[in-house]
């Protein structure tokens, strides 16, 4: 065949033409409703000179503000400095875990003993814990620490408490988005969650180590998920206003949601972790067991009982952790059937669909970070999670790459399916 | 004479619809700067076509819809820098496209698979709308055999050959339109084009042409 021929035949040729209609629909929405509408309106708005004195503007805040914090951190590492032995050693008693004998010792670099405030310890994984400071430290005090005992990480941020609290349960977590809660259709008396036989099999898988988390975070794709016909199986009618309940207080709209149904609410233990407002819902066996149409949420007066219940289970620390997620299409689409699992040894991975970057994880699992790559699909929003180097500590040693989200979704199901299987039955 | 006239008027006429379709497109797109529903229009205008460019280059059916979702967002997010040069927006948006394709071929010079090469493994009783609009189409594609040839040598040039030749001979574009979607001069995009379709026809051997005219 020569050049001539294929251009005749390339010339003639019709491809494929495909439709996309529920996609384009779908995308439209998300496109329509999304929060790029508005931003930066009023920079465009700016000429170069104002843009030129509001940067100048800026820029002298800024190095006010450094120079602020830079001597109020000199004065802290003075204060901090100068405590005393004694000090110290109270804290150490009072907070030490069965685990930390008492020759553990927190050292300056010349010696200088510190007394820096625990907020409380936390077991990472087996023999390692972490040290959840109260208060924020400079970088430059807590350089200046050494800690002999090489099995303790130190954290660089406090927020991270919230991690021990989570780390043997698996989750569904589900997202609802802060427009849709801001809309008219929340005015009636009750919530209620609708889950239909096929979602109700999914969350059955899950109910003896299962959890139900309520995230109100904010997302860019908010409308297109909760269009998304899994989402739709889980409906929720009949609203409150939440815009006076949800915004201000969810949590106290969600124990009395609760209160009614056997179902658990927890305190936000989340909200420090991911400067969002996420709360845990448990569900008991019994429910999940014996609904057929729909679980319904529905208001109480008494609220009890959530409180202990779900410390007392998060105490029983595993070993099993929840991987990630900030949605709902997400989390169904990865453990969503009844052969998905979450590897017993994933550790929490949190991962903002908008950057794609990890949340939570980076402080403690710098080491881990290093050789793992996670994105996020930017419209579809599933998981990636790359492998790049198999010697590492084995946090999360089943892991491999997938290729594109399809590829993901159903790689991520088979490949785990076996751990959950036998997980689920042990 | 009065047939000269009547052919130089339908001329006339048509440039000026031509004006005119762009003086429309121009409102619209600095309408869409700031409403979302004229960018709505414009995204009812060229989702299908912006899709399929995608489809032809990559031929994978669920990476076109994420491709062309990203490329959509990236057109949303940068609207406000386009501004109007006689430029159709049209070739903006190809060129985003392209961004995205040729950014994908980057990140996965290995691992890349179109959906002719290995159809997904999708779990029938998990499959949403979407997937399953997917894969009926993925189907399709499957169907058109010229196609898979067609691609499958495709995807073995280099990707600046492969933009031209699909945007030439299956988006059907003119070399000037080529040029203002690609930037390029228009010699360029011939030359690209010679050379691209050389390396093709080296890849594509005899047996393809057989098999194409025996169809």
């Amino acid at each position: 065949m020569n050049k001539n021929d294929l251009e005749k035949i390339l010339t003639e040729f019709e491809p494929p033409n495909i439709k996309f209609e529920h996609n384009k629909n779908k995308l439209r929405r998300a496109l329509l409703n999304s929060d790029l509408y508005g931003k930066q309106s009023w920079l465009r708005n700016l000429s170069p000179r104002e843009i030129s004195i509001a940067s100048a503007f800026s820029i002298f805040i800024f190095v006010l503000i450094s120079y602020y914090i830079f001597n109020q951190n000199n004065s802290n590492l003075d204060n901090i400095l100068s405590k005393t032995k004694e000090n110290y050693a109270g804290f150490l008693t009072s907070n030490k875990t069965n685990y930390f004998d008492s020759d553990l010792k927190i050292y300056g670099t010349e010696n200088e003993e510190f007394d820096l405030k625990v907020e409380k310890w936390v077991n990472l994984k087996e023999n390692k814990y972490c040290i959840v400071l109260k208060d924020n430290y400079s970088n430059e005090i807590l350089d200046k620490i050494i800690i002999r005992d090489k099995k303790i990480y130190r954290m660089k941020n406090p927020k991270l408490q919230a991690l021990n609290t989570v780390n043997s349960h698996q989750m569904i977590i589900f997202e609802i988005a802060d427009e849709l809660l801001n809309s008219t259709e929340f005015n009636a008396d009750s919530i209620s969650v609708s889950i239909d036989s096929k979602m109700k099999d999914k969350i059955n898988m899950f109910s003896k180590t299962g959890l139900l988390v309520y995230n109100s975070g904010l997302s860019p794709f908010n409308e297109t998920y909760i269009n998304r016909p899994e989402i739709n199986s889980m409906k929720i009618s009949n609203r409150l206003n939440l815009d006076e309940y949800l915004m201000d207080n969810p949590l106290d709209l969600l124990k009395e949601l609760a209160s009614k149904s056997k179902i658990t609410v927890s305190e936000n233990y989340f909200d420090e972790l991911l400067g969002k407002k996420v709360f845990i819902v448990q569900i008991e066996e019994s429910i999940l067991d014996t609904l057929e149409q729909g679980l319904t949420l529905k208001i109480d007066d008494s609220l009890s009982r959530f409180d202990s219940l779900l410390t007392n289970e998060l105490k029983e620390s595993h070993r099993r952790y929840v991987y990630y997620s900030m949605n709902l299409s997400d989390t169904l689409v990865s453990i969503d059937s009844t052969k998905a699992s979450v590897p017993k040894s994933v550790k929490k991975i949190l991962i903002d669909p908008e950057t794609g970057s990890i949340e939570g994880v980076d402080y403690i699992y710098q080491n881990i970070r290093k050789n793992i790559k996670l994105s996020s699909s930017r419209f579809t929003n599933h998981l990636l999670v790359t492998k790049e180097d198999s010697k590492f500590d084995p946090i999360i040693d089943d892991l491999e790459y997938f290729g594109n989200t399809n590829k993901i979704k159903n790689t991520f199901i088979k490949k785990f399916s076996k751990d959950l299987h036998e997980n689920m039955t042990k | 004479m009065q047939e000269f006239i009547n052919i130089s008027e339908s001329v006339v006429s048509e440039e000026a619809l031509v004006r005119y379709s762009n003086k429309h497109e121009e409102a619209l797109v600095e309408r869409a700067k700031e409403d979302p529903h004229a960018f709505g229009e414009l995204f009812d205008k060229y989702y299908d076509p912006i899709l399929n460019y995608i489809v032809h280059r990559t031929a994978n059916t669920a990476l076109s819809e994420e491709l062309t979702s990203n490329t959509f967002f990236s057109a949303l997010n940068n609207i406000h820098t386009f501004h109007w040069r006689n430029i159709p927006f049209s070739a903006w948006l190809y060129k985003i496209a392209s961004n995205e394709i040729n950014g994908f071929f980057r990140k996965n010079k290995n691992g890349f698979i179109s959906s002719i090469e290995e159809s997904h493994e999708f779990i029938e009783d998990e499959l949403t709308l979407a997937d399953m609009e997917i894969k009926r189409e993925e189907k399709e594609i499957a169907k058109n055999n010229l196609f898979q040839e067609l691609h499958r040598a495709l995807v073995k040039i280099k990707p600046k050959y492969q933009e031209v030749i699909v945007l030439k001979y299956f988006e059907k574009k003119s070399i000037s339109e080529i040029s203002e979607i690609t930037g390029k001069a228009e010699g360029t995009i011939k030359s690209l084009l010679h050379r691209g379709l050389s390396q093709l026809k080296e890849l594509i051997g005899t047996s393809f042409y057989g098999e194409v005219t025996n169809e």
